[in-house]
């Protein structure tokens, strides 16, 4: 899927999603037993469910073994449409055979929903909890009806799960190399310990909105080739994986024993987005990787993070918070004249009015307004 | 399936066994299909070609069990077989099951995962007559990946792969569940020969002519099976036994059992769930070696 930019300013966040959903475990039914889809709604298309059911973990997948060990799986499917996954314990299994049944909620949408979230698989997971609730459905009928989730606009911005502010630090560590790897395009699996749906979660809201539509992650299941994903966040070190992953085009990266990536060409970028998220300032980090309406090339990331940290420098001294909220509040630009002025680049339909001289630090011509 | 030239391994690359894609020579395990590259390099050693024998059946029915023991009767040279094994990673499979039935519980699901499958590459021949060398290999696949293929072609393209290139089958079929009047046993079954002779793409009036050695597990459930094993089948599964009549021309049927007495434990009184869980008290093999003795002789 090309990294096409996405509009500047987004989708009016719809307050009720109507999706599909499927469900993927092991019970032993009329139809048989075993992992396989045991229901699913209508609106699941046949090569859908294939998909799906390659791609979907099934037993002793998730890295943890306590009964409150939960994962996320999350990819654009072949038909264009999208699907997220959150998988978790579910007693044990029928034939009582070694380790607990692995249970995976799915939920099949569009794209213009899922823009809606902001394509965070987090923020539908969360929508999708409150919908069908914590109780997983061991006798479905085979087909479910289509499900409704109500969103928050004033939540698609923020992580679904605080994070202790103790554990800030650690956590954007680590979502700055997972990050880093989603930028760059390479396949990756993170060890983040205790933290990796965290971990995930902050790494995809610091990457522009375009990179995180086409991207495929999971977050606290086992490394599996047959999931096609690009970046897989686990918790534990394997080395009997990290060993098979030998002549895959896979990186290993353990932040806490690997050196800080100061050689990404991302690095101005990744070390705004970890300045942000230790600060809490998670509006901020939706507001500039949504309206962004520019190519992910590391010259225009840096350079808008350069702009964001001129920007912070003047709200510091003149003691107004965050300096992007100051802007749009003193109406000296919309939102995207804000972007425009970051990133010297117009949408393709309007010509760029700005100096975009990139040999010099640029200075938004909206800062050289106010000055 | 041609014996691999060492010198393609140097210039292109290593191809994988099962679906020839082409793969960096540090590979452990196939860019595509997850089957080990250590197949490819041990069969190099060989300078033979391998033939597959594919263990296939529903999930639960017991291939991981059945598998297990039969490359641990031939490492015992049970049969007057003389079987080595190529590579520590085939002897995992047996390790775990052997394992587990130590511990009088059966060994846990086989995920669907095939870079969680074992393989077992074994050089095996008769000692009694001092027969040539043979090369098997023989994967333990995940019987939910099975019906997801038989289901919808192309699911689980490793699975296809490996029955296309099989030199002879094993489909286990759970002859307790038949015994006692379920059907599910024989439509999967049934599912399964189908899938095979589309595979094949035997024509109308010709017969598929690969060998296929139907073994009805769990017979300690049916002791009628071990007296006659196609009656059994004519009896219980009937759409296979029609099959198998219409459209395979090398098929055979056995009857095996793996455990000699079970118990039965249930959930406790404190967890929510609500299962039955079968426990082995002993193991008495019955029937594990003649239906890959069969196989053997056939290829």
């Amino acid at each position: 899927m090309d990294r096409q930019p996405d509009l500047a300013g987004g989708d009016a966040v719809e307050p009720d999603l109507a999706v599909d959903q499927a469900i993927f475990t092991s019970i032993r039914s009329v139809q048989g037993e075993g992992y396989r889809i045991v229901g699913a709604s209508p609106g699941v298309r046949a090569a859908e469910r294939r998909e799906i059911t390659r791609r979907s973990p099934s037993h002793d997948s998730l890295c943890e073994q306590s009964q409150s060990a939960v994962g996320l799986l999350a990819f654009p499917l072949e038909t264009g449409r999208y699907c997220v996954g959150y998988s978790r314990y579910a007693g044990t299994e029928h034939t009582a055979r070694g380790g607990s049944r692995v249970y995976t909620h799915m939920v099949v949408l569009e794209r213009p929903a899922y823009r809606c979230l902001a394509y965070n698989p987090f923020r539908l997971c969360s929508a999708l909890r409150v919908a069908a609730g914590d109780v997983p459905i061991l006798e479905p009928r085979p087909q479910l009806d289509s499900l409704v989730l109500e969103v928050d606009a004033d939540d698609v911005g923020q992580p679904s799960d605080g994070v202790a502010a103790s554990g800030a630090a650690e956590v954007a560590a680590g979502a700055c190399r997972v990050a880093s790897s989603l930028l760059l395009g390479n396949r990756a699996i993170i060890v983040a310990r205790d933290l990796a749906l965290e971990t995930l979660e902050w790494a995809l809201m610091a990457v522009p909105v375009s990179v995180r539509q086409c991207v495929s992650v999971t977050a606290g299941l086992r490394f599996s080739p047959s999931r096609q994903v690009e970046c897989t966040v686990v918790t534990t070190e394997e080395l009997a994986t990290r060993h098979a992953i030998r002549g895959h085009g896979i990186e290993w990266v353990d932040p806490q024993e690997d050196e800080a990536e100061e050689d990404s060409p991302y690095a101005p970028w990744l070390e705004l987005m970890r300045r942000w998220f230790v600060a809490g300032r998670f509006a901020d980090i939706h507001r500039v990787t949504q309206k962004l309406a520019v190519e992910t090339d590391p010259s225009s990331l840096n350079r808008a993070a350069s702009v964001c940290e001129g920007l912070d420098c003047i709200s510091d001294e003149q003691g107004s918070g965050s300096g992007l909220s100051a802007l749009e509040d003193a109406n000296l630009g919309s939102a995207e004249d804000t972007a425009i002025g970051i990133t010297g680049r117009r949408s393709s339909a309007r010509q760029p009015e700005v100096d975009t001289d990139i040999s010099e630090p640029f200075v938004s011509p909206i800062v050289k307004r106010a000055n | 399936m041609r014996a691999m030239d060492p010198y393609d391994v140097v210039e292109t690359g290593t191809p994988c066994l099962i679906c020839e894609t082409n793969n960096p020579k540090d590979a452990v395990m196939c860019t595509d299909c997850s089957a080990p590259m250590a197949l490819v390099h041990d069969s190099i050693a060989q300078e033979r070609e391998p033939q597959i024998v594919s263990v296939v059946g529903e999930s639960n029915v017991g291939k991981t069990v059945y598998l297990g023991f039969l490359l641990d009767m031939l490492s015992q040279r049970a049969g007057e077989f003389e079987a080595i094994p190529k590579g520590a990673y085939s002897i995992d499979l047996q390790q775990n099951v052997i394992g587990h039935m130590t511990r009088r519980c059966f060994p846990p699901k086989t995920p669907m995962e095939p870079n969680q499958w074992y393989w077992a590459y074994y050089q095996a021949r008769k000692m009694k007559r001092k027969a040539k060398w043979f090369d098997l290999v023989m994967p333990d696949m995940a019987g939910e990946a099975v019906a997801a293929e038989v289901d919808n072609p192309q699911t689980f393209r490793i699975v296809r792969k490996l029955l296309s290139k099989s030199a002879g089958t094993l489909l286990l079929v759970d002859a307790g569940l038949a015994s006692h009047g379920a059907s599910r046993p024989d439509f999967f079954a049934l599912k399964v020969l189908s899938y095979i002779d589309t595979l094949f793409k035997g024509k109308r009036d010709h017969k598929i002519k690969n060998p296929i050695a139907i073994v009805l597990c769990k017979s300690d459930y049916c002791p009628e099976a071990f007296d006659d094993a196609p009656r059994f089948v004519e009896a219980n599964l009937n759409r296979l036994w029609h099959l198998c009549n219409s459209r395979f021309a090398n098929v055979e049927f056995f009857a095996c059992s793996a455990v000699g007495s079970l118990a039965y434990a249930t959930a406790r009184d404190d967890e929510p769930a609500d299962y039955v869980q079968s426990i082995p008290l002993h193991t008495a093999l019955q029937g594990v070696l003649e239906p890959f003795e069969w196989i053997v002789n056939q290829i």
